[in-house]
Parts: structure tokens; sequence; C-alpha cells
């Protein structure tokens, strides 16, 4: 407590403490968070455990080279996003310490992170695209192709949409980093400037 | 063992909690306007805290210490919200009910003077305002140095600064 003889600030003390704006109950709100992430959690494992059952299923369990292949690739490529991810994001789930500038440096650590992890799903996505979806999408051509004079039409109808979200939503992520690392950065260096 | 630990860790953060909501919810309200975003950012400071709870080793005050995470989330929340214009609705008293009875004279005049140092403490720079807020809320100079990572020096520059900022904030109101 400071002691002060100071009236002013004694006066907008009395008056700050005087009003506190109405707000919910927090224990209740926080119980229920805690709840929910741990529900978060699990259901994001499940989906990583799962993606890896599919493509495991797809890959031991299909007679057809293409689809053997297919699911492999995806094996692979999950694992690898997995572990770049994780390795990507080490170190930027929480401050050093509980400084100030601990905390903007997380964040602008974070930003980083997010611009690598977005930089590295492009080249993913185009490394499943050309190793993958290409040599898979051949492979149906080459049975599909001679029975349905519609083949290119179904794939542009299903692929075109999904690369054109794929690519705007990336720049737009991109973007939105971009513009966090450069405001976390700016706040740093102002932060470590003597006042 | 570890469960009697966490029951009593969880005791303790229940109590903190409960003691400090009331400036944590004043905190909240001078980094955001809108009523729906400043309970976001409530919950988003309480959060925080029960995160880092555990990792309180009483190297500061427990005041400090939950009022640098609270700033710390305060400030991340300005960096990334630019503020909203004042709406009528969203002024410090628009939610509390209207009283049936007209209210005397001097309280409306209490009220009113609370407006205003709200709506001068809002409107101040971040750099002024986060040394503000914690001068108001009782923070010796010591824990303001802690909260913010500077030294008591500095921490006496800022208050001078922002103390005559919201002097003319005040001023400029009236």
């Amino acid at each position: 407590m400071t002691k002060t003889t100071d009236d002013e600030l004694d006066s907008w003390r009395t008056e700050w403490a005087s009003q506190t704006p109405p707000h919910q109950d927090l224990q209740v709100w926080l119980s229920g968070a805690r709840r929910r992430a741990t529900r978060e959690t699990a259901w994001s494992v499940l989906g990583v455990i799962a993606m890896f059952i599919i493509y495991g299923v797809m890959a031991f369990q299909s007679t057809r080279i293409e689809w053997v292949a297919l699911g492999l690739a995806g094996c692979v490529f999950a694992a690898l996003g997995v572990l770049v991810m994780a390795r990507v994001r080490r170190g930027t789930w929480k401050p050093v310490n509980q400084s100030t500038r601990a905390f903007l440096e997380l964040y602008e650590r974070r930003a980083r992170a997010q611009l690598r992890l977005i930089r590295f799903s492009a080249w993913l996505g185009l490394g499943w695209l050309v190793l993958v979806g290409v040599p898979f999408i051949y492979s149906l051509w080459k049975d599909l192709a001679p029975k349905s004079n519609d083949f290119f039409l179904g794939v542009a109808t299903g692929l075109v949409p999904l690369l054109v979200v794929s690519v705007w939503s990336m720049i737009r992520q991109h973007r939105r980093a971009t513009n966090d690392q450069r405001e976390a950065a700016a706040l740093l260096a102002e932060y470590q400037q003597p006042t | 063992m570890a469960s009697a630990q966490d029951s009593t860790g969880k005791r303790a953060f229940e109590q903190v909690l409960e003691q400090y909501t009331p400036a944590l919810s004043r905190l909240a309200a001078s980094y955001e306007r809108s009523h729906g975003t400043r309970e976001e950012l409530l919950q988003e400071i309480v959060l925080a805290l029960w995160q880092a709870w555990p990792s309180f080793r009483g190297e500061c005050s427990e005041r400090a210490f939950v009022f640098r995470i609270a700033h710390n989330r305060g400030l991340t929340h300005a960096w990334k919200r630019p503020p909203a214009h004042e709406e009528l609705d969203e002024l410090p008293d628009a939610r509390v009910p209207v009283a049936s009875e007209p209210l005397p004279e001097q309280a409306v005049a209490e009220r009113e003077r609370r407006n205003r140092l709200h709506v001068a403490v809002r409107s101040l720079p971040l750099a002024h305002r986060e040394v503000v807020l914690l001068l108001l809320e009782d923070l010796s100079h010591a824990d303001i140095a802690e909260v913010l990572g500077i030294t008591e020096n500095n921490v006496a520059v800022r208050l001078n600064r922002a103390r005559a900022a919201l002097r003319a904030a005040l001023e400029a109101d009236q």
C-alpha cells in the first residue's frame, strides 16, 4: 500500500474503487473453460489418431496400388505435418517468465511460428499435389477416362474450388500473421526504449 | 500427496480470484469499452492467471503477480484491438438500472465524476494508462516496477507524466 497525503490521488482512488463494472461468475466460467479445454485437446488428439488410422487402413487393406500409395503418402505427410508443427511451436506455449517483455517476446515468437507454419503448409500442400495428387489423378484417369468423357470436368470442379479457397485462406492468414509480427516487434522495440 | 497439494492450490487460487475480481474487472474495463469484449478480456485474464498460478513462488507480492498477468493480457488485448469509439450504452454507468426515485444531486455529481475518471483513464495513451491503472489500484511504486518490469525510478518518471496527462484529460472534459 502506498501511504500518501496526496489529496488528488486519494480522491481519484476512492472514485476509481467505488465503481466495479458488472461481471459474470468467474469461478463457474473457469470450471467450464477447463472442461472445454480438456475436451478440445482430447478431440484434437483423436482427430490425428483417426487420420493415421484411415490412411493406415487405406494403405494396408487396399488391393489397388494407387490407393496403397495414397494411404502411405497420407501417413508420411501427416507425420511430417505433426512433427514440423510440434517443432515450430516449441517454446511458444508460455512466456519464460511473467514479465511484460517476456509476454511480448512470446507473442512475437508465436507470430513468427505462425508464419513459418503457413509457409510450411503451402509447401506441404504443393508437395502433396505434385507427388501424390497428380499421380493419383493420373492413375484414375487411365482407368476412368475411356469410360467417362467428363473425367476432367469432374476433377476440375472438385479440385479448383478447393485450391482457390486454400490459397485465399493461406494468403489471409499470412497477411494477418505478418501484421501481428510487425506490431509485436514494434511494441517490443518501444518497450525496450527507456522512457 | 500431490492431490492434496492440488486441492490446496485450487482453494488458494479461488480465494485470489474472489479477492481480485473487482480490480480485474476495472482493469478490463479500462482496456475495453464494449461490455461483451470486456467480459472476454476478463475471461482471458482469469485463464492466464490460472495457467500461471502454479509458477507463483512468492518472489514478488501476490498483488504484483496478479496485476502483472492481468496487465500483460490487457496490453496484448489493446495491441490487438484498436479502441472502438465510445458508445452511449457502453459508458460505465449505462448498465446500472435506473432508480425509480430521482437521485440526490450529490449522488449524481459523484456518478458523473466517476464516469469522467473512467473515460479520462481510457483516453490516455497505453504507456500512461498502464501506470495510472496500477496507481489507482493502490499498488506501491515497488509493485508497479515489478508489474511493468522497470525500475522504481522509471516508475516515478512515468507516473509523473501519466498523472499530468490524466489531470489534463479530466480538465479537458470539464
